[in-house]
C-alpha cells in the first residue's frame, strides 16, 4: 500500500485528472451532438472528434517513453488531428454566429 | 469460645514478654560488646579513639566544655555578575557562562533571549552548546535562596564559526586477493587464476581507485568504492604468468589531493603439468581450449612490450569514459550512449588497437562485449551507441572500456542501472512495468472494467436524456427562444 501511495506524485495526479476530464468532455460533447442539428451539430461533431483525438494522444502518452519512436509519431499525429478538428469546429461555430449576427446568410430573427 | 479467646490472649502475652526480655537482653549484650570494643581499641590501638568517636557521633556537645549557638539570618541573595564568552574548542562552538556567587545563593536559573535555558543548577558556570553559529544570544542568570531571588545583568555573546574538522587521513587496504585473505598473510600471495579479484576497503565513500599493475602485465585501470568504502577490481584481460605488483590509489572525489596508495605483490602461477599419459590428447585439447579462452583479446601490431609502470612514473595515457544515458539508466534492447576519451601523454605511437567495451555484472562476470578499431595517433574522443542485449536481466552493471597502448592495458569503468522497459509511464518518472501489470493483473482488469463501465454508463445516461428531450435544438429554435440572439450594436 505504501508503494501505491508513493506513486501518487503530482505528475501522476495531474495525468489522472486530465484523463477523467477528457472522458467527461467526450461524454458531454456526445450529449450536445445528440441534441443539436445543422451547423451547431456539425461544429460540435468536430469538437467531439478533436477531443477524442486529444484523448487518444493522452492515452498513447501513457505508453510512450524514450525510445518508442513509433508511438511518439502516433502521439504527434493525434495532436495534429486534434488541432485541425478543433479549428474546423471553431470555424463552423464562428460561421453560425456570423449568420446570427447578420453579417452573412439568413438572420434567425427575420425568419420568425 | 471464651476459653479459646483466653488461651489466645495468654499466648500473645507470653510472646510479648518473651520479645521484651529478648530485646533487653540483646541491648545489654550490644552495649557490653561496644564497651569491650572501645576498651580493646583504646588499649591496643589508640587511647583517644573513644573521645574522638563520641565527639564525632554526638557533636561538639559531648567533648566541649561550653556550647556555642550561632544564629544566621538569611536575606535575599545578591545579584550575580554574569559573563558570557563565545568559545571554539576542537571545532565545537559554544558559549561559556560564568557568574559571581556567594554562600547565600542556593541554585540558579539561566534564561536565553528571555526564554528559560536551564534551571536548578548549583555550579557557578554553564556551557551552552545548543547554539547556531554566528548568532547573537542574550543571557541572564537568576539566583534563588529561601528568602528570595536576584537577577544578574544581561550578558550577550555572538557565537563563533569554528569551521569544520579536518577529514581523517585516507585509508586504502587490499584485504583479499582472489581466494587468499591477506589479513596476517606473510609472503607473496599466488594464484593460478589469471583473472583474480582484488578486494579492498577505504574510509572514503565513492572514492576513485586508480589501479596500476606492473610486472609481467601492465594495466592501468580506474574503479570506485561504494558508499561503504568497499571496492573490488578484476582485470578484464587475464594477467600474464609471473610476478606482478598492484598499486591501488584511493582518491577523494571531492579533493584530489587527499589520496593514499597501497601496493601488493602477487604471483600468477602456471597450472601444474599432469602425469596422466592416457589423457594426453584430451589434455592437449583442453589446454588448447583453455589457451583459446584465456588468449588475450588483442592481436597487437606492435609486440607487447609492457611499459614499466609505477605510481611515481607519469602515465603513458589517460582513458576516461562516461555513460550519457539520463541518470545512467538503460533498457534491454535499447542503446547505451558512451563517450570515451583517450588522452595520450607524449608522442603518440600511431599503433592500431581495439577499444573494447565490456558489460559486467556486480561479480565482474562478462555479459556483453563489443569493440571499435582505433588508431592511436593522438587524443581521441569516441562516441558510441552500444545496443544492450534484450535478454539481459534488470540490475546493476558496470561498463568497462579498455584499450591496449604500448603494451599496457588501460581500463576505466562506469556504473549503470538496467531497468525493465516500462509499459505505462504515468509522468514524473513514475512507471509501471509489464511485470508489475502481470503481478497485479486482477486489479488492472477490475479497474479497467470499472472505468469502462462508468464511461458507458455516463454515455448511456446522456443518450437517454437526449432521446427524451422535448424538442431537438437548432440554432433557429435557440434564437426563437431568445437563448441566443443577435448581438446588440
Amino acid at each position: 500500500m505504501t508503494d501505491n501511495f508513493s506513486m501518487l506524485t503530482p505528475s501522476v495526479i495531474i495525468t489522472g485528472i486530465t484523463i477523467i476530464v477528457t472522458i467527461l468532455a467526450i461524454i458531454f460533447s456526445f450529449g450536445v451532438v445528440w441534441r443539436t442539428e445543422k451547423e451547431l451539430d456539425l461544429s460540435y461533431k468536430f469538437f467531439l472528434g478533436a477531443i477524442i483525438f486529444f484523448a487518444v494522444s493522452e492515452f498513447l502518452e501513457l505508453f510512450s517513453f524514450a525510445g518508442r519512436i513509433v508511438l511518439e509519431n502516433f502521439i504527434l499525429g493525434s495532436r495534429l488531428l486534434f488541432a485541425i478538428l478543433f479549428l474546423a469546429g471553431m470555424l463552423i461555430a464562428r460561421d453560425l454566429l456570423r449568420k446570427m449576427d447578420g453579417e452573412k446568410g439568413i438572420i434567425p430573427d427575420e425568419q420568425e | 469460645m471464651d476459653g479459646m479467646k483466653k488461651e489466645k490472649t495468654v499466648t500473645a502475652n507470653s510472646r510479648r514478654s518473651f520479645w521484651l526480655s529478648f530485646g533487653a537482653k540483646s541491648t545489654s549484650v550490644f552495649l557490653g560488646a561496644l564497651v569491650f570494643f572501645y576498651i580493646l581499641t583504646g588499649s591496643f590501638l589508640d587511647s583517644g579513639f573513644l573521645k574522638r568517636d563520641l565527639a564525632e557521633k554526638y557533636g561538639r556537645v559531648a567533648g566541649a566544655t561550653s556550647t556555642v549557638l550561632s544564629v544566621k539570618f538569611v536575606g535575599p541573595p545578591n545579584p550575580p555578575v554574569l559573563t558570557a564568552t563565545p568559545i571554539c574548542l576542537n571545532y565545537v562552538s559554544y558559549v561559556n557562562l560564568s557568574w559571581t556567587t556567594d554562600d547565600q545563593m542556593d541554585y540558579f536559573d539561566i534564561s536565553r533571549d528571555g526564554s528559560p535555558l536551564v534551571s536548578g543548577i548549583t555550579q557557578d558556570f554553564y556551557n551552552d552548546y545548543a547554539i547556531d553559529i554566528l548568532t547573537d544570544y542574550v543571557y541572564e542568570v537568576t539566583t534563588f535562596n529561601i528568602a528570595g531571588q536576584a537577577t544578574s545583568n544581561f550578558a550577550s555573546a555572538t557565537t563563533l564559526d569554528c569551521g569544520t574538522p579536518p577529514l581523517p587521513d585516507p585509508v586504502c587496504e587490499v584485504t583479499r586477493f582472489d581466494t587468499i585473505n591477506l589479513a596476517g598473510f606473510v609472503g607473496v600471495p599466488a594464484t593460478k587464476n589469471r583473472s583474480p579479484v582484488f578486494y579492498g576497503t577505504s574510509n572514503i565513500e565513492y572514492a576513485i581507485i586508480d589501479v596500476i599493475v606492473g610486472g609481467a602485465t601492465s594495466v592501468l585501470a580506474v574503479t570506485s568504492t561504494n558508499d561503504n568504502g568497499y571496492w573490488t577490481w578484476s582485470p578484464i584481460t587475464p594477467f600474464n604468468y609471473g610476478e606482478h605488483t598492484i598499486w591501488a590509489t584511493v582518491i577523494d572525489p571531492n579533493d584530489s589531493a587527499r589520496r593514499v596508495t597501497n601496493s601488493l605483490n602477487f604471483k600468477i602461477e602456471t597450472a601444474p603439468v599432469t602425469d596422466d599419459d592416457d589423457d594426453d590428447d584430451d589434455d592437449a585439447a583442453s589446454d588448447e581450449n583453455a589457451d583459446k579462452k584465456e588468449e588475450p583479446i588483442w592481436v597487437p601490431v606492435v609486440p607487447p612490450r609492457p611499459v614499466e609502470l609505477s605510481p611515481e612514473k607519469d602515465p603513458i595515457a589517460q582513458l576516461s569514459m562516461e555513460i550519457k544515458n539520463p541518470e545512467k539508466i538503460a533498457y534491454p534492447g535499447k542503446n547505451l550512449s558512451v563517450e570515451t576519451k583517450l588522452e595520450v601523454m607524449g608522442d603518440a605511437t600511431g599503433e592500431e588497437s581495439e577499444l573494447y567495451y565490456f558489460i559486467v555484472d556486480d561479480k565482474y562476470r562478462e555479459v556483453f562485449r563489443d569493440f571499435d578499431k582505433v588508431t592511436i595517433d593522438g587524443d581521441k574522443l569516441i562516441v558510441r551507441e552500444l545496443e544492450i542485449p534484450g535478454l539481459l536481466k534488470p540490475g546493476k552493471y558496470k561498463l568497462l572500456t579498455s584499450v591496449r597502448y604500448r603494451g599496457t592495458i588501460i581500463t576505466v569503468e562506469d556504473d549503470f542501472t538496467l531497468k525493465e522497459i516500462p509499459l505505462v509511464s504515468l509522468g514524473g518518472g513514475v512507471t509501471i512495468t509489464t511485470g508489475q501489470v502481470m503481478r497485479n493483473l486482477l486489479w488492472v482488469i477490475i479497474w479497467c472494467s470499472l472505468t469502462l463501465l462508468v464511461f458507458l454508463g455516463l454515455l448511456s445516461i446522456e443518450y437517454w436524456i437526449s432521446r427524451n428531450a422535448i424538442i431537438e435544438i437548432t440554432e433557429e429554435m435557440l434564437s426563437g427562444q431568445r437563448l441566443i440572439t443577435k448581438r446588440k450594436i
